[in-house]
């Protein structure tokens, strides 16, 4: 019995394209400059300038907090820009003596920041033979500070000892150098304290840890603590954190995502992962670029060009 | 390559196809790999809770002699009543302290930074911009909120100036949600080619056919 087909038109045939073919085209597109580095320009834009430079401007003496809570889970997105921020504050020459206290509040964070802290590669964020040498003097790891909810920051902010007791060599923190002199900067001086601090830098991957960061850091204390903060997130986070961003708010600046890393590369001048991911990201867009529009068109053409031919 | 990194690569490839396989249907091997991945996520939770309660009770308290760390311990564990339905009811305090603690840390915090210094900003910006860009920038944003407010605001039907406003809103609204779908497009693409470069460069360059990664 011979069956009458009803032949679609060239906007359904457009509309209904497996999605197994688009998956398939888009990660074909992905892998190609995996296997052929494209290296495709990138430029930097003034979110990533001003990351830049508000670490690099920071007046000789300052006192950076950098708090690391980047998760294993969302390191590809995120993990290289937490390199490159090592390396732009590894690369800070030593006369202009600014202090580092560093720290990670996740577990998983905490065991691949001890991996890198290890490599000199552009991968790795081995520090300089100076700033090992004065370790606990111009620099400190504070190891792995678990219970850092908001309630445990808080706690943090208001005095370091609540929640730290020892560093990542298990010395008791106010014996060691560098924080009796950073404690020192305001009253009282025997407590380390976000009054004591220049900048924070912080890595995480929550959406809403903007407003909790801005509640313990900028807003909390008496007269409020106003610490400046620059922050490295997951790409979507950037609605979430555009309300705190400016020069005279909480988030001085951030950067959202892997590109930003390889704009934070090109200013250091390696090619690192950030750069390849870049890549990778550039031709995926492409493919999802082109099968937006051609959804778009199969939408508009069977709206208005059907009815037409009707 | 160590014969334990050589391991961690080849189980963390496994697994990663186990949740491609999803994308031509579901299957035994994607469950497979969706529950490993969960059953290792509360192993290393369970190792990791463990870690921090040495650290903050068990050490404090027979090192230094600080035995009130072990204050909080009976609270914890009474949150394990919840597995008992009888007994439940029981994990109602120790959850009625977490919230109180909470609450009290974020509720003024909460009303200074997410309310009024954003109206602060809102409105200041307009006045401190100082490039044409900026200018713009803040006028759009005091519209947009302007606006969207409006758009929540239910008491009056949206008919007249309202309606407008409303209308207005609603399309700033749909372009926030644009911005946040791309967003998250564009981490889901980030996740993508992370994985896949994972694959292909240690999986299958470093591991299988041995070349230096």
């Amino acid at each position: 019995m011979a069956q009458e087909v009803e032949e679609k038109s060239i906007w359904d045939k457009i509309g209904t394209i497996d999605y197994r073919i688009i998956y398939t085209t888009i990660i074909v597109l992905m892998i190609i400059p995996i296997l052929n580095p494209l290296g495709i320009p990138v430029g930097v834009t003034p979110l990533t300038q001003d990351y830049y430079d508000t670490i690099m401007d920071l007046p000789d003496g300052s006192v950076i907090l950098f708090h690391n809570w980047v998760s294993l889970s969302v390191w590809v997105d995120t993990g290289h820009i937490l390199i490159a921020t090592f390396n732009i504050l590894w690369r800070i020459p030593q006369e202009r003596d600014i202090k580092i206290i560093c720290y990670q509040s996740g577990s998983d964070a905490y065991l691949k920041v001890h991996d890198i802290l290890e490599v000199d590669t552009p991968e790795g964020v081995k520090p300089p033979p100076w700033r090992e040498e004065t370790y606990g003097e111009t620099w400190v790891d504070l190891g792995y500070v678990p219970g850092l909810g908001e309630a445990g920051r808080a706690s943090l902010m208001m005095d370091f000892t609540n929640m730290v007791e020892e560093d990542y060599y298990e010395t008791p923190i106010m014996e060691i150098p560098v924080i009796q002199e950073a404690a020192k900067r305001a009253a009282p001086t025997d407590v380390l304290n976000a009054y004591d601090i220049d900048l924070m830098i912080w890595g995480s991957w929550g959406c809403t840890d903007p407003d909790a960061y801005v509640r313990t850091c900028w807003t909390q204390g008496s007269p409020p603590y106003h610490l400046p903060m620059l922050f490295m997130t997951i790409g979507n986070c950037v609605p979430n954190t555009m309300p705190y961003y400016g020069k005279d708010k909480p988030i001085v600046s951030f950067i959202p995502g892997t590109t930003g890393a390889a704009e934070l590369e090109k200013l250091l001048d390696y090619h690192g992962d950030g750069t390849k991911m870049s890549d990778i990201l550039n031709l995926g867009g492409i493919g999802t670029v082109i099968f937006l529009v051609l959804g778009n068109l199969a939408y508009f053409g069977k709206r208005f060009l059907e009815k037409k031919e009707e | 390559m160590v014969l334990l990194d050589q391991i961690g690569i080849a189980l963390g490839a496994v697994m990663i196809l186990t949740q491609f396989s999803m994308l031509y249907r579901d299957n035994l091997f994607f469950r497979w790999g969706t529950r490993l991945v969960v059953g290792f996520a509360m192993a290393d939770s369970l190792a990791w809770a463990m870690w921090g309660l040495n650290y903050y009770v068990w050490e404090p308290s027979t090192e230094k002699g600080q035995w009130w760390w072990w204050l909080g311990v009976p609270l914890g564990l009474m949150l394990y009543t919840r597995l008992s339905r009888p007994h439940a009811w029981i994990s109602k305090y120790p959850l009625g302290v977490q919230l109180g603690v909470g609450v009290g840390t974020v509720a003024v915090g909460m009303l200074r930074t997410q309310i009024l210094d954003q109206i602060t900003f809102t409105v200041k910006d307009v006045f401190t911009a100082v490039t044409p860009m900026e200018i713009f920038n803040a006028l759009i944003i005091l519209i947009g909120v302007v606006t969207v407010v409006s758009y929540f605001f239910f008491t009056r039907e949206h008919v007249g100036v309202l309606g407008y406003s409303a209308y207005i809103g609603r399309i700033f609204i749909m372009a926030s949600i644009a911005v946040i779908w791309a967003g998250d497009f564009m981490w889901a693409m980030a996740m993508l080619a992370g994985v896949l470069y994972y694959l292909i460069n240690d999986f299958i360059k470093g591991l299988l056919l041995g070349a230096a990664v």
